[in-house]
């Protein structure tokens, strides 16, 4: 009797056991046994939703497992040029001009038009110069400002000059993509981004705007909550946070100049040169700019689609950037000029 | 059987020396080696091209040392260590008196409030700092509901605000240095000071101040140094109008790419918290020559 | 309390001697000083009078409140009754800096970061004096403690008695009315320790200062001071000379307190000629002065060690049975011979050359002048 009824409980344990932790595991682990495994990163916060919209329905096709990190363009590229060689990942995700320089480092491996049969079905800009990853999604630096707030709204990228905004303006610090900036306002100049001349009058012009800038921003998010808490009117923010702000707060819109535009940066997918699994991670690279896959990232990330036949639902297009609005910056031209430009923004607007 | 006893006294001989072993193992990998590369580094130079090329050069240096903007940022730098310690001490000194002297039972819970800055991330930290002290946060707003001013007063992304935020953050290593060398002083020494004739104010100043001077000195070092090389409140609260060293090293390193110039810039504040160290120690030495047998 | 009667009739003697104290003006006047401590009572009712020159020493077990006593002279604690009288003046209300005393302190408090001069002249610089006349009071206080040549070292860097004279140089410096000693002798070895109570005695008296010593050693408190007060839960039990308090002590505390005493069980025995006092290992003898207690009474019997007389053969005054040596023990000047007697441990102190001969196991008399012994009735 007592011998059975522990032999009872036993099992009953060794049961709850494998139902809370064993099984579901058990059976994960039994379909990925076979999946080679890549190490994949991503930007954090809102790019987690990158594992529902591209990770998990890649293992479920049983082309291979991913493991994401967290890693920003800054990160991933001092790892990988520390661990040179044996790199730490499989696939970086860069923002183009750390795609263009690492690539330049030898970090990377190159696609060739290939390895991407679907090139076709994406916008002209999808494959980094040199091949040295592919843009899966657009970002872009918009300004969002608050209704409320401006006695008219904000149509031109010159309007952060306005005289009524005083103090009412936020802007990225040097470490965040400035040249884009610097660039567009050159543009919203009517000069060329490749003018040096415009490029002055374009620091001229920022220099103006200075006494309009409450602060300049080291981190994306501060930009964030000064214009929800009401601190600033306007804010220069990367276009994907500037879809989640102007998604919770109603009466902040996007300004999206019509006639100046936006710079879009394409976020690229880079295979690390040395890395294993190197067919696995060229299938990833693909199975992220396929339609579903693109339909995933609009839909929760509010990102700017490269598939060129993925239209933004009805519901969603005023959150998401509008493609014809975005104008593609060289960015070989912004990487080279890049030192100089920080250096002046440092010197010449932020300071 | 010799063998075993040679190994025997070779573990004895070595026994005093392995107890430094896990120490070395986290700081010969992770402080060691990065210092050395970060000196390597500060030599190379940089190449807008390829990141960082090995070579032997001072350019860094000289850079560094001969550009304004760069001065800028180090006197800036001082100046708010200067400041946040000397403002540390002035906060921390009463308190930490307070604490040993007269807190009771209040005591371990005076002790715990020190404490928390230390166990609560400084990124949680600064968040309630923004709270607080943004344009329209509890302080703004308490001041324009009394009408004591008009508009916000603009605390949050300005010297001020990061002043503040340094100021909190390091404020536990003034703290407790302190109340460890006030905890120290014999009662007797206070009996023995009044008994002479002394009153509390000549007590409290030729007998507890001189003899906190080294937990102050302790406090003013550890402050210094962290302020000196903090990066997240200058970036978080502080304002890019006034550059701060840790931020400058970031933007060099990350939005120039000029790794051999922020290495460079990271060695000279080494260095400088080296010099503030040995000159601190100095000065301890030359006028409180008895704090070393104390 | 048990009192005990004066035993001896060389008292009457001791008592003058004394109270030739009595003649010269009193300094420090505690009047029924009490003070308590949550529900303990530290001090209680306290009436003491220290004279002019004298070096009184409070003399008592840890915990007894002779520390606390001295804490309220010098006006570290407030008392929750009585007065304290310096030269006449009520110090109830003076705080402790405006005292006119000297402290030396158990572990010296000599300040750390301050050489022997600036400990010197810490006190003399609190009341302000001008610079030069510090500097020679400093000087005096220098030479006056043989602390020449030590004047810049810092405290860590001196010997245990260099610091002891450093702590009674400060305290002497500031020219105090009474000087207060806590302690001031239990942090050194025994050879130094001895050395520096014939020291500071001679010092003291040469100067003729007022001082009061708290200590819990016997020895200290017999070398040093010229009068003794026992305290005994709080209270001051006795006061008196050295030889009165140890010739004479007024109880049983008192008694076990000062030398190492033999307590023996006895009755008492009336019979025609007088009354006789008999300890439970059959030692009779006519207690001096007389008990008052009944026959048969159950008393109790202390005798000092040293007034313990040994020997071979039954002795004539108190004939008894004999009992057996235990251990033998070398003390230098004395042997000390434990002996089982009737089952009840006896301590002897007997002069080196005298007791040379006994060993253990053997058979030994047990004696005491009648005179000797102290006889309590049990309460």
């Amino acid at each position: 009797m007592t011998i059975h009824r522990r032999r009872f409980l036993r099992g009953c344990a060794a049961t709850g056991a494998m139902a809370l932790v064993g099984a579901p595991w058990g059976v994960r682990r039994a379909a990925a046994q076979d999946l080679k495994t890549i190490r994949v990163t991503q930007f954090g916060g809102p790019f987690q939703v990158v594992k529902t919209a591209i990770g998990d329905p890649f293992e479920a096709a049983r082309q291979g497992r991913v493991i994401y990190e967290v890693e920003n363009s800054v990160s991933a590229l001092t790892k990988l040029q520390a661990q040179k060689g044996n790199p730490p990942f499989n696939i970086v995700m860069f923002s183009r001009a750390f795609a263009i320089r690492a690539g330049k480092a030898g970090l990377l491996t190159t696609l060739t038009l290939a390895d991407v049969p679907g090139l076709g079905e994406l916008s002209p800009d999808a494959m980094v110069p040199g091949g040295f990853g592919l843009g899966i999604m657009l970002d872009s630096i918009d300004i969002a400002y608050d209704t409320r707030k401006v006695s008219a709204p904000i149509t031109s990228w010159l309007d952060l000059g306005r005289a009524d905004l005083k103090g009412q303006v936020v802007m990225p610090a040097a470490a965040l993509p400035i040249q884009f900036i610097v660039m567009q306002i050159a543009r919203s100049l009517g000069g060329s981004e490749k003018s040096d001349k415009a490029i002055n009058d374009a620091f001229a012009k920022l220099k103006e705007m200075k006494a309009n800038v409450r602060t300049f921003y080291s981190d994306p998010i501060q930009a964030t909550q000064m214009i929800e808490r009401g601190d600033v009117a306007v804010a220069v923010q990367f276009g994907i946070r500037t879809s989640h702000i102007i998604k919770a707060n109603p009466h902040i819109a996007r300004a999206s100049p019509e006639k100046e535009g936006v710079p879009g940066i394409p976020y690229d997918l880079c295979i690390t040169q040395g890395s294993d699994n190197q067919d696995v991670a060229r299938r990833y690279v693909n199975f992220a700019v396929r339609k579903e896959s693109q339909e995933g990232l609009v839909r929760d990330l509010l990102a700017t689609p490269v598939h060129k036949a993925v239209a933004v639902p009805a519901d969603l297009k005023k959150l998401v950037v509008d493609l014809k609005r975005v104008w593609f910056p060289d960015e070989e031209y912004a990487a080279a000029k890049q030192p100089e430009w920080s250096q002046r923004w440092t010197r010449e607007v932020q300071s | 059987m010799a063998a075993g006893a040679r190994f025997a006294r070779a573990v004895r001989r070595a026994g005093p020396w392995l107890w430094l072993l896990p120490a070395m193992t986290v700081l010969v990998p992770f402080f060691l080696l990065p210092v050395a590369v970060l000196l390597r580094n500060s030599v190379y130079r940089d190449d807008p091209g390829a990141l960082i090329v090995p070579d032997f050069v001072a350019t860094n240096y000289l850079r560094i040392i001969t550009d304004p903007y760069y001065a800028d940022v180090f006197v800036n730098t001082l100046m708010v260590a200067f400041g946040v310690s000397f403002a540390a001490l002035m906060i921390g000194y009463p308190f930490a008196y307070y604490l040993v002297r007269w807190a009771g039972r209040s005591r371990p819970f005076l002790l715990w409030a020190v404490y928390t800055p230390l166990i609560v991330s400084v990124i949680v930290r600064v968040f309630g700092w923004m709270v607080i002290t943004a344009d329209s946060g509890l302080i703004n707003t308490a001041l324009l509901s009394m009408g004591v001013i008009e508009r916000p007063v603009r605390l949050l992304y300005e010297v001020a605000g990061m002043v503040i935020g340094l100021t909190h953050r390091y404020l536990p290593l003034m703290v407790l240095p302190l109340v460890n060398s006030m905890a120290k002083i014999d009662r007797a020494l206070l009996a023995a000071s009044v008994g002479l004739g002394a009153g509390a104010a000549r007590t409290q100043l030729y007998v507890v101040l001189p003899l906190s001077i080294p937990g102050a000195v302790a406090g003013f070092q550890l402050v210094f140094a962290g302020v000196l090389s903090d990066f997240v409140l200058p970036n978080l609260m502080g304002t890019t109008r006034f550059r701060m060293l840790a931020p400058t090293i970031y933007d060099e390193a990350v939005a120039n790419l000029s790794w051999a110039t922020s290495a460079a810039m990271a060695i000279v504040m080494l260095l400088l918290v080296v010099a503030m160290l040995v000159c601190t120690n100095l000065a301890l030495r030359r006028f409180a020559p008895w704090a070393r047998t104390l | 309390m048990i009192e005990v009667r004066p035993p001896s009739a060389k008292g009457a003697a001791r008592r003058a001697a004394g109270s030739a104290w009595a003649e010269r003006p009193v300094d420090l006047a505690l009047r029924c000083v009490s003070k308590r401590f949550g529900g303990v009572t530290a001090v209680s009712d306290c009436l003491l009078d220290v004279h002019r020159g004298e070096i009184l020493a409070l003399l008592g077990p840890s915990g007894c409140g002779k520390t606390t006593l001295l804490n309220i002279v010098a006006g570290f604690e407030d008392p929750d009754a009585g007065t304290v009288e310096l030269r006449g003046r009520a110090l109830n209300e003076v705080p402790p800096n405006r005292r006119e005393t000297g402290m030396v302190f158990q572990h010296y408090a000599l300040f750390p970061h301050m050489t022997v001069r600036g400990n010197i002249a810490y006190g003399l610089s609190a009341r302000r004096r001008p610079r030069h006349e510090i500097n020679d009071q400093v000087d005096d206080a220098i030479a006056l403690l043989k602390l020449d040549g030590l004047g810049e070292r810092y405290p860590s860097e001196l010997s245990g008695g260099q610091k002891q004279r450093v702590a009674v140089a400060r305290a002497l410096a500031v020219r105090p009315q009474v000087l207060l000693l806590d302690e001031a002798f239990s942090a050194l070895d025994k050879n130094l320790r001895e050395e520096m109570q014939i020291e500071l005695s001679l010092l003291l008296r040469r100067l003729g200062i007022t001082t009061i010593l708290v200590t819990h050693d016997q020895r200290e408190a017999f070398a040093v001071a010229d009068r003794i007060a026992v305290m005994e839960h709080g209270r001051i039990v006795q006061v008196g000379t050295p030889s009165e308090v140890y010739l004479a002590p007024r109880s049983s505390f008192v008694l076990e307190f000062l030398g190492s005493v033999n307590l023996l069980a006895g009755m008492i025995r009336g019979r025609a000629d007088g009354q006789v006092a008999q300890t439970a290992s059959g030692i009779s003898f006519r207690p001096q002065p007389p008990v008052e207690a009944p026959d048969g009474a159950a008393v109790r019997i202390y005798v000092r060690a040293e007034d313990v007389a040994l020997s071979r053969s039954p002795t004539a005054v108190h004939a008894a049975g004999p009992g057996t040596v235990l251990l033998v023990t070398f003390l230098g000047p004395v042997r000390r011979v434990v002996i089982d007697l009737g089952g009840q441990q006896v301590l002897a102190e007997r002069p080196a050359g005298e007791t040379g001969d006994f060993g253990a196991g053997e058979r030994v008399f047990v004696d005491f002048r009648p005179g000797s012994a102290h006889v309590l009735r049990d309460s």
